[in-house]
């Protein structure tokens, strides 16, 4: 029986690896150079498995410190939001609801829902003299009489914003209720008074004379929120 | 190039140096991790805090908002128009023993003696998200009181068994019909405004009981 180096010894003896470029090619027997070349096999093994090993520790140690870093800066970012929120709940809490109230609105209704909502909050009436005008028919007024429109908003707990929806122009900011009326046949100029939710505007920068004949040519719109059936009206000056 | 590779790691000092410097890496990269974690740890702790604190103050926040919109709405809408808001995106729907009844469904066969009819109320994902639940309850017509006017059955002596369930995205309500003969025929009469939500044609619908039932095209 041959002994654990015998057969160790016969191997590499009649192993055909033998390495050309050593220049031993015709050297069958030179166990030392073999056994060099087997000692640098185990060294670049274990420098591999080392170096591999070096890599991935070095991996975890990042992905460690980045979590470590997410985690503390998310941590950061959530105690400042928490910070705000009781700021808001303390002292800013109304601004906070109406905002929430508006998005909110805006998710569930679309312009028209709202429009319809709101369009009672508003109401109209053609004055003279402080007595509203029911019908269309033939106006007679004398020169002394005030002419004038009233808008009157009901109180609401609403965002102005879509209260506004409700009344004639719609919350159009660039449309105006003056531009809903108009009298034809005398020059005349709009004077507008806000005041809390009612707005007044009065015709004036006109002179009614006995005899004056001229008509106050409304929008359908207008006419509709008037309750009149005609979007013109006769106006005669009497004494 | 090998043979070169083979000097160097046969270079005692050179490879000892090189070796030691990897281990002397790896095990400052390991305690490096091990401390780092240990350190993850602690910081874990703390960003569930921060988290659940932030869920908190959200849900306080949330809370606050709901109850501002819920005043709002009162206070600017009546009960009708509430109602109508409530109604807005919710979905209603009929099945008789399983199948869902079709606009134009005035008949239905049955081949057992027992008939399952269920009328299902479904919020829409907006209200849900958005409503305060006493508004969203406000809109529900399915209720189990109003069992019998919701949808009014005549089937002779056959026993009627209502059943309300309750989800949080709907209601259901659950009428079961059992003990009947063959050649019964039982008439679901359903509440018109219910029927139009359904979208029913007709509000009537007869089930007709036969056991020995074959279709005829």
């Amino acid at each position: 029986m041959r002994s654990k180096n015998e057969g160790k010894k016969a191997f590499l003896e009649n192993s055909s690896f033998v390495p050309e470029s050593a220049g031993y090619a015709n050297t069958k027997y030179d166990i030392k150079s073999r056994k060099a070349l087997f000692k640098s096999i185990r060294r670049f093994i274990l420098s591999v498995v080392l170096v591999l090993a070096v890599i991935f520790a070095g991996s975890v140690l990042f992905v460690t410190i980045k979590t470590n870093y997410y985690l503390a800066r998310q941590t950061d970012e959530y105690n400042t939001r928490s910070g705000e929120i009781q700021t808001d709940l303390k002292s800013n809490l109304e601004a906070v609801n109406n905002r929430y109230i508006s998005d909110t609105i805006k998710t569930i209704f679309t312009q028209d829902d709202i429009y319809a909502f709101t369009y009672n909050l508003w109401s109209y009436g053609l004055y003279v003299n402080d007595m509203k005008i029911t019908s269309t028919n033939t106006l007679t007024i004398n020169p002394a009489d005030k002419i004038y429109i009233k808008e009157i908003c009901k109180p609401s707990i609403l965002p102005d914003e879509f209260v506004k929806l409700g009344n004639l122009t719609r919350g159009d900011a660039n449309d105006s209720l003056i531009n809903h009326f108009s009298l034809k046949g005398k020059p005349y100029i709009i004077k507008t008074n806000k005041k809390g939710l009612v707005n007044t505007y009065t015709i004036s920068g006109t002179v009614f004379e006995i005899g004056d004949k001229f008509n106050i040519v409304l929008s359908d719109q207008l006419a509709r929120r008037l309750d009149f059936t005609r979007d013109v009206i006769k106006v005669i000056v009497k004494g | 190039m090998i043979k070169k590779i083979q000097e160097w790691l046969n270079h005692n000092r050179l490879f000892y140096t090189f070796i030691s410097i990897l281990a002397f890496l790896l095990v400052a990269f390991t305690i490096s991790s091990f401390a780092m974690n240990s350190r993850k740890e602690a910081t874990t702790i703390k960003y569930n805090a921060a988290l659940q604190q932030y869920n908190d103050m959200n849900a306080k926040m949330k809370a606050e908002n709901i109850k501002a919109f819920e005043k709002t709405l009162r206070a600017s809408f009546s009960d009708s128009q509430l109602i109508k808001i409530a109604q807005h995106d919710t979905n209603y729907s009929l099945s008789i023993n399983g199948d869902p009844i079709g606009k134009n469904t005035s008949t239905v066969y049955a081949e057992r003696p027992t008939i399952a009819v269920l009328i299902s109320e479904n919020y829409g994902r907006t209200e849900l998200d958005n409503l305060p639940r006493s508004i969203i309850e406000m809109g529900s017509v399915i209720e189990l009181k109003s069992s019998s006017s919701l949808v009014k059955i005549t089937s002779g002596n056959a026993t009627i068994k209502t059943k309300l369930y309750n989800f949080y995205y709907g209601k259901t309500l659950s009428y079961v019909i059992s003990g009947l003969k063959a050649g019964d025929i039982v008439t679901l009469e359903i509440l018109p405004s219910v029927a139009k939500k359904i979208g029913l044609d007709d509000n009537i619908i007869e089930v007709f009981y036969n056991k020995d039932f074959t279709e005829v095209s």
